[in-house]
């Protein structure tokens, strides 16, 4: 290239670097989550001899629907906080650490008071998928999965659902489901058909159970609401009669006041429709 | 690291790993799905890394009719005894940031499987071509040091391929073989680099752009095919029951069930009266 002054120079325009695969580039973010554990958590992982809490269920919420729906109708009565998972919260991210405002990113793990056999992670924060990995590496290793039944929950936009037929003509909300080799029994929706792919975190859980030989299930449902509602919390109520869901609902009167309080609180702060 | 899903140990003395780059339009996955749907190759194991992103969907190369569920992973093996040929298949992109560890466990993981042999498929940007590049065949291949002379003068004179063109680098000088430029072409490159001293390494790829590349990626695979020979397409005579020989058809090219749909859900016709 002559410049200005006349010289010829060898420049590369800068439409030709190779700005994909740089080598030195860092990690723009942080992808590492951290898990802190209760007193009670770790007594009982130092007793089971191996280091491990024992589990035969695990109950994995990954969203403010799915959540939601756990909230409601799994751990409304009798389970307690055995750990929490922290994956970057901002300096100005309100938080009560309860799960009971809009802003709270929290997520926790739970067990039931009763059978500490039963585990239920509920997930309100949004883990990155770049923070996924991370995420099962910090909470799968601790709990003994070899006999567990794995149930993960989660929700997506009809908008991402690829089918021969118009979403518009299809029943929303709807329920798809994935498992891993080792789960024999059939779940209770239909399978999530190709094209369509999961993502992110309830994805990487679920790669985990898959390379690990545990049994695990996942159910995706797929809403055409932005903000959550009941009839998408509710879409996942026929895997009450679930393996392994079904063992350990406890009927909540309150459910349906319940599902009321977790709507107003996702939708109070928007005012575009009033 | 590689998971196998059967509990025996693995061994790959002597196999021709195939690994696709995330590169433009997908080429190179794309071409390995090809393959793998063809020969009807077996998941043998998953690589669990945290370099990739996560997916899961149900099995790719499934029968239309199939109603079960077989789930995939960002990153599975693929297997085919017959003709000892490996495949990665990496399904999702890299995190940021976390290439170089990939390309550093991939480059041990080889030497460890005694892999003799490395098949970069990828693509590279078209807008980037230089004039003598804009006709003619679009595919380009790069040798590593390990190459023989003949070997390479082969794929040139039977196979009539064309050899990258090098480019000038930055200070003037005619790029080394170690570092060939391939925009848009992901991780070919630099594994390609890392890899040329441990192991034969050779890189495929394409001149593309973005779109439907499905056209690209059978032309990727019909080219690796043409030299790896891995997938017999020619009618074979065979001794029927009667005695008298019976010609039957070879293997075609099989288009993955997963691709349907490429171009997204149907829609509502009438959006359009």
């Amino acid at each position: 290239m002559a410049t200005f002054f006349g010289e010829v120079l060898p420049v590369i325009s800068r439409a030709v670097e190779e700005d994909d695969d740089n080598d030195s580039e860092s990690e723009c973010f942080e992808s590492r989550v951290t898990a802190l554990w209760t007193r009670a958590a770790k007594h009982s992982m130092s007793e089971s001899g191996e280091g491990k809490l024992s589990c035969e269920i695990l109950i994995i919420a990954v969203g403010p629907a799915a959540t939601g729906f756990v909230q409601t109708y799994v751990i409304h009565k009798n389970y307690e906080i055995i750990a929490g998972l922290f994956s970057g919260l901002h300096e100005d991210d309100i938080n009560t650490l309860s799960q009971k405002t809009p802003t709270d990113k929290s997520c926790f793990l739970y067990r039931k008071k009763d059978c500490p056999k039963i585990l239920v992670c509920q997930c309100n924060i949004t883990v990155t998928p770049e923070q996924a990995f991370s995420f099962t590496e910090q909470i799968f290793p601790s709990i003994n999965l070899e006999d567990a039944y794995v149930s993960i929950l989660c929700s997506a936009h009809t908008s991402e659902y690829k089918a021969d037929i118009p979403i518009s003509d299809m029943e929303v909300p709807f329920l798809r489901s994935l498992r891993s080799t080792k789960y024999l029994g059939t779940p209770l929706a239909p399978y999530v058909d190709q094209p369509n792919i999961v993502t992110g975190l309830p994805a990487q859980c679920l790669s985990y159970c898959q390379v690990n030989k545990v049994i695990a299930v996942l159910y995706a449902c797929y809403t055409d609401s932005i903000q959550v509602d009941s009839a998408t919390m509710r879409c996942f109520l026929p895997l009450i009669q679930s393996t392994p869901i079904k063992d350990i609902v406890e009927k909540n009167p309150k459910a349906d006041e319940m599902l009321r309080t977790i709507v107003d609180l996702h939708t109070k702060h928007n005012t575009l429709y009033l | 690291m590689f998971i196998s899903a059967e509990s025996k140990e693995k061994d790959f003395e002597g196999y021709t790993l195939i690994f696709p780059a995330v590169s433009v339009g997908n080429v190179g996955q794309l071409a390995v799905d090809m393959i793998i749907s063809t020969l009807w190759m077996e998941r043998i194991g998953y690589i669990y890394h945290d370099s990739i992103l996560p997916l899961v969907g149900n099995d790719p190369f499934a029968h239309p009719e199939s109603i079960s569920c077989k789930i995939v992973t960002n990153c599975e093996v693929y297997e085919n005894t017959e003709n000892k040929t490996i495949i990665i298949q990496q399904r999702s992109p890299f995190v940021q940031g976390k290439r170089a560890s990939f390309k550093q466990w991939l480059r041990k993981w080889m030497v460890e499987m005694k892999i003799s042999q490395l098949v970069i498929l990828t693509s590279s940007h078209a807008h980037e071509r230089i004039d003598c590049q804009l006709q003619g065949s679009q595919f380009r291949f790069v040798t590593g040091p390990k190459f023989e002379k003949h070997e390479i003068e082969d794929m040139k004179s039977r196979l009539e391929w064309q050899e990258l063109e090098k480019r000038l680098s930055e200070n003037g000088e005619t790029e080394e073989i170690s570092s060939p430029y391939i925009p848009g072409g992901g991780i070919a490159k630099s594994l390609f680099k890392d890899c040329s001293e441990e192991v034969k390494v050779c890189i495929l790829l394409l001149f593309c752009s973005e779109g439907d590349n499905a056209s690209d990626a059978l032309q990727l695979a019909k080219h690796a095919n043409s030299w790896l020979n891995i997938i017999d397409m020619e009618p074979k005579l065979v001794m029927g029951v009667d005695g008298k020989s019976v010609k039957m058809p070879g293997l075609s090219w099989k288009v993955p069930y997963s691709w349907k749909l490429m171009f997204g859900s149907q829609v509502d016709r009438t959006l359009f009266h």
